[in-house]
């Protein structure tokens, strides 16, 4: 096992160094005299203020002594500064990752927590009606966009209730009761877009352990089925779910970025789309290559707990 | 004479020229019933299609057009799905938002499909060192999440119809080049595969006649799925503000910020976008389900 993740740690040196430069490549897809006179468009500098702007993005210095310098920037943890405050990006982005990384965790144990028990209750009563309209609810889920279910919370929310969401963020070591509060709506909204695909794996996985010989031999030997499908079912339908688990982290990651920007959650896809918006590109371009190490991080937690949950893949 | 020369089976001109058309008709009635939902949403996409093109003549009112004095109306005789903050005949925008989709979607499909496909099938077929090579680089393209790619390619070109498509076709290209170098893979090792190439049968046409054939299916599969997606993605990227620019009718950007703060008063302005965005996905999701059940039951299960 131990070779296991040493092999696929040292495949990830390449792709990360791919991540890296990609991320420098779609910077600089278009000249970066064109992304300046966006700047200029939107803020009528003066030209000698440009011009400043062109050295501090490092524009006027070729294209592979650029991508070198911030090679080397990276390597000392520094990413330059933001060409709209003027401050570290690094600093910002360190501040915004704890707010996304608790949004989708909460929003994970929210979207397993229900996920998981729907997926086996439509298992177990295979071809009801219960089993229909769970399986009708969760297409549904499926398709309808996270923003506009947002938008709809929001607007009912004040329709009816006369109900805002809070504004600004609260951490949870501060207040752990009023930050719970103002990230329960938007996890849910998240967990329940992702739990659609999570509950229709289960369902199938379920139904195909239940035909399984153990699975009527523990029912032979006098097993209650509360107790079979603790023991015996769940534990080995669960596998795939959490593959499907591992491939739907990017899904969830888009899901953020739209969420923390409809209830102003100052994460780091909030200040992705800012950045956008301010044409802040040393922020933008940080903000992209911490998503793409991210989700490689990801993938490579998932695989190894995949080798830690099924034998079978260990030993082979 | 005529009826002769063609009649090889007793057949007359007429009956041959409309056999492919009963054939279709024959084949998509077997379709429907043995796939009802994937009718269904087949006939939605259809309705969609002819909202695309017919925008003008389903709905006669201009989407751009402000009546004056008639803002944030309920549905009415006058305005099927009532009227925005700008007095704008939401109907109409609906029907006229349709046809931004729907263009989005079929350009952006078709550069990550095809783009993804030529690439899936050249890697897999080929083999070797490039394969290997191609492969990193696709790893390190899909650690991306596709809104993060799609985002920071439209802030860099500009949002524009054409360029808001480039970059959903751009963003789709890793995951359909996966799936295709998955199913060539598969056919490569087939029996008929090695016996072209036994015969001496160029690479070129080993790859065009018998290999891209048979991983047809999984290609139609995914790129209506993709169109699925595509127009979602379209529809985030207008809510964000980032999308195809306004005053162009889009879905997405009738639910944004620009809306949101006169649904307060007309909740109804916020239903209608986010059916049709909802009910359009989802029929492309469930016909690629069905697609694939009926040409493909090894990809069952897959994405």
């Amino acid at each position: 096992m131990t070779g296991y993740i040493v092999q696929r740690v040292l495949l990830m040196v390449p792709t990360i160094i791919l991540v890296v430069t990609l991320t420098f490549g779609l910077m600089h897809i278009v000249p970066g005299d064109a992304v300046l006179a966006q700047i200029e468009e939107g803020t009528n500098l003066r030209p000698e203020q440009m011009d400043l702007m062109r050295e501090r993005l490092g524009l006027d210095k070729p294209l592979y002594v650029q991508y070198g310098e911030w090679l080397w920037g990276l390597l000392r943890f520094d990413a330059g500064v933001s060409l709209f405050t003027g401050r570290p990006v690094m600093d910002q982005l360190l501040r915004a990752i704890p707010i996304s990384v608790e949004l989708i965790l909460f929003s994970q144990i929210l979207s397993i927590s229900i996920a998981i028990p729907i997926g086996v209750l439509s298992a177990v009563r295979q071809d009801t009606w219960l089993d229909y309209l769970l399986r009708t609810g969760s297409i549904g889920m499926l398709a309808a966009p996270s923003f506009w279910i947002a938008t709809l919370v929001i607007i009912f929310g004040a329709y009816w209730f006369l109900w805002a969401p809070p504004i600004g963020y609260v951490p949870f070591w501060e207040d752990p009761i009023t930050n719970l509060k103002q990230l329960f709506l938007p996890s849910a909204i998240i967990g329940l877009n992702g739990s659609a695909t999570k509950m229709r794996m289960t369902r199938s996985t379920v139904l195909e352990v239940l035909r399984q010989d153990y699975v009527r031999t523990a029912r032979a030997k006098g097993l209650s089925e509360t107790m079979v499908l603790i023991r015996h079912v769940l534990k080995n339908a669960l596998i795939p779910v959490i593959t499907i688990w591992g491939a739907s982290i990017a899904g969830l990651v888009n899901g953020s970025i739209i969420i923390e920007n409809i209830f102003g959650l100052p994460g780091v896809g909030r200040s992705m789309i800012t950045a956008i918006n301010n044409s802040d590109m040393t922020q933008l371009q940080i903000n992209v290559l911490f998503y793409g190490l991210a989700i490689m991080l990801i993938n490579l937690i998932v695989d190894i707990s995949y080798t830690w949950f099924d034998p079978r893949v260990r030993y082979s | 004479m005529l009826e002769q020369q063609t009649g090889q089976s007793g057949e007359t001109l007429g009956q041959l020229l409309t056999r492919p058309i009963s054939r279709a008709a024959i084949t998509s009635g077997n379709f429907i019933r043995r796939r009802p939902l994937g009718g269904v949403s087949g006939i939605v996409i259809l309705l969609m299609f002819a909202a695309a093109i017919f925008a003008p003549w389903i709905s006669r009112a201009d989407p751009l057009f402000q009546h004056a004095g008639r803002i944030l109306e309920g549905p009415s005789w006058d305005f099927w799905m009532g009227t925005d903050h700008l007095g704008r005949d939401i109907y109409s925008r609906i029907v006229h938002g349709a046809k931004v989709s729907i263009t989005v979607g079929f350009v952006a499909v078709a550069i990550g499909t095809g783009a993804g496909s030529v690439i899936g099938l050249v890697s897999g077929f080929q083999g070797g060192k490039l394969d290997l090579y191609v492969q990193r680089f696709i790893d390190a393209w899909i650690a991306f999440p596709g809104l993060v790619l799609i985002l920071v390619l439209v802030s860099m070109l500009g949002p524009s119809l054409l360029n808001v498509s480039i970059a959903i076709g751009i963003g789709s290209i890793p995951g359909t080049s996966r799936l295709v170098r998955s199913a060539v893979l598969t056919t490569k090792e087939n029996e008929y595969v090695v016996a072209a190439q036994a015969i001496g049968a160029t690479r070129i046409r080993v790859g065009a006649r018998h290999i891209l054939p048979n991983v047809m299916a999984p290609i139609i599969v995914v790129s209506t799925v993709s169109l699925g997606a595509a127009i979602l993605a379209e529809s985030s990227l207008s809510f964000l503000g980032l999308g195809v620019p306004p005053p162009a009718p889009t879905w997405g950007g009738m639910l944004s910020r620009e809306g949101r703060e006169f649904m307060i008063v007309q909740p109804l302005l916020g239903l209608w976008p986010g059916i049709a965005i909802t009910g359009v996905v989802m029929a492309f999701n469930l016909f690629g389900d069905a697609l694939r059940d009926v040409w493909d039951p090894r990809l069952r299960g897959a994405h």
